[in-house]
């Protein structure tokens, strides 16, 4: 299995305030598109279909509070401190 | 159980008592005491409602400015419910500031610290390690940022930490309907973000020069009508010295020569002023004034590139110790100007009242001067003169509301200012 790639030219949007720096991009797997969002500063990355990204359009924003209830994410859920990944 | 609140010392009291502003005194330490300012944080900045944001920085949710409340800092934000939240940018667990940036957008603020996460309505929700550290022990629901009480006035967002404090309504008084003038004439915008410099001098210097003082301009700002910006070094000479409630000062310069404003705005300022006060903003030359205790705001004209043309703007005097301010200036703009309008506008603003600004730089020079004086252990003795037109200024009528004089060069107004200064500082408001 392997992930879904970018293709040379696709645009990379970067969104960011004070507290989190994340960047967007389309990629590509043989058969489909995904997002995929990067946190350079954590180490983290998800990539999401159009299903799931739908899914997305009707959360409340508490959706995301319950997410941040563990500010740092897998960090915490693992129930132990893990390495944090290299960026 | 002592109070932590600031109380007046013999010392600070017996300095009180030197300052008269019924009989036009007013004493140089005033401008430079550290006593004097660290009670005007606690009796002052801490209770009154002071200024904090125009609606129109923070348009959508998520959307925030940093801004200080005397030496407290704050958050303005505006909710994902689309309320506007004025909270105190101080992490409940170790008192790190949240947010450092100026201005941005999120839905939630995480403290640099630890990590400590909440929503922009200021409730903590998110706290790192919380089941491992504190065994559900850690009671999140009482440690929400801490929140000031909000209200507005003509767009312009207020904020207070007294429970105690009246209503906005009744602070501004009879400041309201000159405020409509300023920023509630037409929908208006900021015009980017604030202008921001430092200035070595006390704030009360620049506050009680906007409430009170056009006598100055002849000479401070003789040079502006040399060039040709204004028509001559007394145009701030005619019109009304109006004490506008609660220590609040306005000046009108009337009658202008010309309408000041853009034509095509007419409609829009007789649609939402009471016919009184488009009468009165029909004959305004300039308008100069001062919400007590710290915000200042101007509207006038010059003549730039062969154009006559306004700009209004607001100027807050963040104090940042007894002789350092942190100048904040806005310009105000009507969301419905015409674009060649807003450009010359906002190029007048920046020749006048911008950091570089002609008038800002004259202004300068006099407030740090006297701040400097006034430190010098003679010099600070000295009771300054206030009298201006103690006892001898006619009443107008037909204008507005506020005790209102004739004739726009008086001190009348700097004594309000230092009356209204007194009460809060002797803790009888």
């Amino acid at each position: 299995m392997s992930d879904a790639t970018a293709r040379d030219g696709d645009p990379v949007i970067e969104v960011g305030n004070e507290f989190a720096l994340v960047s967007v991009r389309k990629v590509r797997t043989r058969n489909g598109v995904r997002l995929e969002i990067a946190s350079p500063r954590l180490g983290h990355r998800i990539q999401l279909d159009a299903l799931a990204l739908e899914s997305l359009t009707w959360q409340p924003m508490e959706t995301f509070t319950r997410f941040l209830q563990t500010p740092f994410g897998p960090l915490e859920t693992d129930g132990h401190a893990a390495e944090r990944p290299d960026p | 159980m002592h109070s932590i609140d600031a109380v007046p010392t013999d010392r600070a009291a017996a300095l009180l008592d030197r300052v008269r502003p019924e009989q036009g005194e007013v004493p140089a330490f005033l401008f430079s005491d550290p006593e004097i300012y660290r009670l005007e944080m606690e009796r002052i900045f801490a209770r009154c409602w002071l200024f904090v944001a125009h609606e129109s920085e923070v348009p959508a949710p998520g959307d925030y400015v940093t801004r200080s409340m005397g030496e407290d800092a704050v958050i303005v934000a505006r909710g994902e419910d689309g309320a506007i939240r004025v909270m105190l940018n101080v992490c409940r667990h170790r008192g790190m500031r949240i947010c450092r940036a100026d201005l941005g957008n999120s839905s939630h603020f995480r403290c640099p610290y630890h990590g400590f996460t909440y929503k922009n309505t200021g409730e903590l929700i998110g706290v790192p390690f919380e089941k491992e550290l504190y065994a559900g022990a850690l009671i999140k629901d009482r440690m929400g940022l801490l929140q000031a009480r909000v209200a507005t006035h003509a767009g312009l967002v207020f904020a207070t930490f007294d429970e105690g404090a009246g209503t906005l309504a009744d602070y501004l008084g009879p400041m309201a309907w000159y405020l409509d003038l300023l920023a509630g004439r037409a929908e208006m915008e900021v015009v980017g973000p604030p202008h921001r410099h430092e200035l070595r001098a006390n704030w009360k210097l620049p506050a009680e020069n906007f409430a009170s003082d056009a006598y100055h301009t002849m000479h401070t700002h003789a040079s502006i009508a040399e060039i040709g910006l204004t028509p001559s070094a007394t145009w701030a000479k005619d019109g009304y010295h109006v004490a506008a409630g609660n220590g609040h000062g306005v000046m009108i310069g009337a009658p202008t020569r010309r309408f000041i404003f853009a034509e095509a705005l007419r409609p829009v300022f007789r649609r939402r002023l009471a016919p009184e006060q488009y009468a009165l903003l029909e004959r305004l030359a300039h308008m100069p004034g001062t919400v007590f205790p710290n915000l200042s705001f101007l509207i006038s004209a010059v003549t730039l590139k062969d154009r006559f043309v306004s700009h209004t703007e607001l100027l807050q005097w963040q104090p940042k110790g007894p002789d350092r301010i942190d100048v904040h200036s806005w310009l105000l703009m009507e969301k419905e100007a015409p674009p060649e309008v807003r450009e010359l506008s906002r190029q007048a603003f920046i020749v006048t009242f911008g950091p570089s600004g002609m008038l800002a730089q004259d202004d300068a020079e006099n407030f740090t001067g006297i701040t400097q004086n006034s430190r010098g252990p003679v010099a600070r003795r000295l009771a300054l003169n206030y009298e201006m037109g103690l006892g001898t200024a006619a009443p107008a009528a037909g204008v507005g509301p506020g005790q209102v004089l004739e004739g726009k060069y008086n001190e009348a107004n700097a004594r309000g200012f230092y009356r209204r200064w007194l009460e809060l500082m002797r803790g009888r408001a």
